[in-house]
């Protein structure tokens, strides 16, 4: 049995990474094992429950631009099956009878993968909340449009903060781990 | 990764993400290289070089001074 989920634009945009493996995880628990994504739809397949583990990495840019055939063969050599990608999001599940399935293991690639995609909300943050305030700082007087313009850019800007803070979180987490090890 | 759990009694696991990263470093530095092997193409076959093994032999001795001095310190109860 198939079943289709859509992919709302706001949940592409805006993709939260551990929401949306949680997400997927518990789908297969209760028996949907994500299959592919296409065309705006999440496809899922009816599975035992809980048979996959899946996990959402956003690929380094090199390996993106360059290495992304050697690594996706490296994967499928390692028993994990890429599922589906949105530009660098890649989606990737493995059988749970396999063991826990972490995409890193050690605490600084950890670290270095959420750098990666926080760098990217920190950056659309700013841009979007800079515009968002430059009209209003530097001309004064603004009409009603661009007054409504100007707050959904702020929004969209703080919701991509929203997005970055539990990683700068977890990131310094990591760290005061990685000093406890060494 | 399952020689690693083995080995390591079951201590530390290599995920797939860390092992590409692993294996590009030791790429770089030369100290292991791609073997072409036409028995099976799906999997990879890399072999540790001659600047490897001198690497590994040197972290081999260092660990093993480390060793003695520890045995050292704590009065060398554990024989060899």
């Amino acid at each position: 049995m198939i079943k289709k989920v859509r992919r709302s634009l706001f949940k592409s945009l805006f993709i939260n990474l551990e929401k949306e493996e949680n997400w997927l995880n518990s789908m297969c628990e209760n028996g949907y094992a994500l299959r592919e994504i296409s065309n705006g739809y999440y496809v899922f397949e009816s599975c035992d429950p809980g048979t996959y583990t899946y996990r959402i990495e956003f690929l380094k840019q090199e390996i993106f631009q360059k290495e992304k055939d050697s690594y996706l063969e490296l994967m499928e050599e390692l028993k994990v099956e890429p599922i589906a990608s949105s530009n660098r999001w890649h989606y990737f599940r493995r059988d749970s009878s396999l063991g826990k399935f972490e995409i890193f293991s050690d605490i600084d690639s950890q670290i270095e993968h959420y750098k990666r995609i926080n760098f990217i909300w920190y950056i659309l943050a700013l841009i979007f909340i800079v515009s968002g305030l430059s009209q209003t700082a530097f001309y004064g007087n603004i009409n009603q449009f661009d007054i409504i313009l100007n707050i959904i850019l702020i929004i969209i800007g703080t919701i991509f903060l929203t997005l970055a803070f539990p990683f700068t979180k977890k990131i310094n987490g990591l760290k005061k781990k990685r000093t406890l090890y060494k | 990764m399952q020689f690693v759990k083995k080995l390591s009694n079951d201590r530390l696991t290599l995920a797939p993400g860390t092992l590409y990263g692993a294996i590009k470093a030791l790429l770089e530095k030369g100290w292991i290289e791609y073997q072409d092997t036409d028995m099976s193409k799906r999997k990879k076959v890399y072999v540790v070089t001659k600047t490897g093994y001198q690497v590994i032999e040197l972290e081999i001795s260092r660990l093993k001074e480390m060793y003695h001095n520890g045995l050292e310190i704590t009065g060398g109860q554990q024989n060899d």
